[in-house]
């Protein structure tokens, strides 16, 4: 039996509107995760979904591994975020490599345990996956308007030059794809 | 509304006769007259709705003057608006009547909360199907973000998320 209690998980916004019976259920496809050192591999890109993340302490990193051996830095995640939820509504590979930046203590959704109580049209797996919704919505939001206003509707001199401070347009689409992931401070 | 009429909506296929029978229950059917606006971008969304008959035009705002240009135009069976069941936001785009005029379905986010708080399984089924479509959104925003930061990395690689 898991030691995740009801007390941490309601720091987090995706439990909202769950009961304690409901917070019961869930508990049992969670599990504790830690990664201990400086680059250690939370998964692979590329490799097919099994879990979510919830980051209670530490700094991750999602990067996009390029054929040359180099990676490219996308997005950091820190404690309070959500990491490759969307899994557990949609089934598919990883779009990226996330790995530790520093030590690092995560719960683990297990989406086999979390599509078993979706099958059974258990409620808390619906909260949970409206409550993902309705944080995606917003960041969608957000992140359509940036799209549509540098990508879409400047002319690429325009989209390139510094209109943010001294940033270029492939930064603050980095700084986009953070908010779109999920960063907490 | 009869629960017959939505029996040929494809996004309802799996909803056995008796969870048509809910739904029917809490949508209504609404006429609206050629060029009859539904919703305006900006609007605070509260309902979904589905093409039951006609058709409706998706307009956007011309990027120099106040014109609305149709990027899509929804027929029979087309669901649109449903991410306002979860987040009622404001709508992102226009959606108007065509010349012929269209009748829709009406699904409102407070009827949504209702059969959803109750645990109807065909709520959750209709959640299924938003959860889906808000994560195709994601993954081709994420796609798009993916692709700006390589493009400036050097080259021209498109990324696609799956």
């Amino acid at each position: 039996m898991s030691d995740i209690n009801h007390i941490e998980l309601r720091l987090y916004p995706v439990f909202r509107g769950c009961g304690p019976e409901e917070l019961d259920r869930l508990i049992r496809c969670m599990s504790r995760t830690t990664l201990e050192n400086p680059g250690d591999l939370l998964f692979e890109d590329q490799i097919e979904s099994d879990s979510a993340y919830i980051v209670q302490k530490g700094l991750l990193v999602a990067e996009l591994p390029l054929e040359d051996g180099i990676a490219v830095e996308m997005a950091r995640m820190g404690a309070g975020a959500l990491v490759g939820e969307l899994c557990l509504i949609k089934g598919g590979p990883r779009s990226l490599r996330v790995k530790a930046i520093g030590p690092a203590q995560l719960i683990r959704i297990d989406r086999e345990a979390f599509s078993a109580l979706r099958q059974a049209k258990d409620i808390a797996a619906y909260t949970v996956i409206r409550n993902i919704c309705l944080t995606m919505c917003d960041r969608l939001r957000t992140t359509n308007q940036f799209i549509e206003r540098e990508l879409r509707h400047e002319s690429m001199e325009t989209a390139d030059i510094t209109s943010m401070g001294q940033t270029t347009v492939g930064q603050r689409a980095k700084a986009m794809l953070s908010r779109l992931f999920g960063r907490q401070e | 509304m009869d629960a017959n009429r939505l029996r040929f909506i494809q996004v309802f296929d799996n909803f056995d006769d008796r969870e048509l029978e809910l739904l029917a229950s809490v949508m209504h059917a609404r006429s609206y007259v050629g060029g009859e606006t539904v919703f305006r971008r900006g609007d605070r969304a509260s309902a979904c709705f589905v093409v039951l008959a006609g058709a409706i035009d998706v307009k956007v705002e011309g990027q120099k003057n106040m014109d609305s240009n149709t990027v899509a135009t929804l027929t029979p069976g087309s669901m649109f608006g449903e991410i306002a069941l979860v987040d009622g936001g404001l709508r992102s785009a226009t959606c108007q009547a065509s010349a012929s005029g269209a009748e829709l379905a009406l699904l409102g986010r407070n009827e949504f909360d209702q059969i959803f708080n109750a645990g109807s399984p065909f709520a959750f089924k209709l959640m299924d199907l938003i959860g889906e479509r808000v994560v195709e959104r994601v993954r081709k925003a994420a796609g798009e973000l993916l692709s700006v930061v390589l493009n400036e990395r050097g080259g021209s690689v498109m990324f696609k998320a799956d």
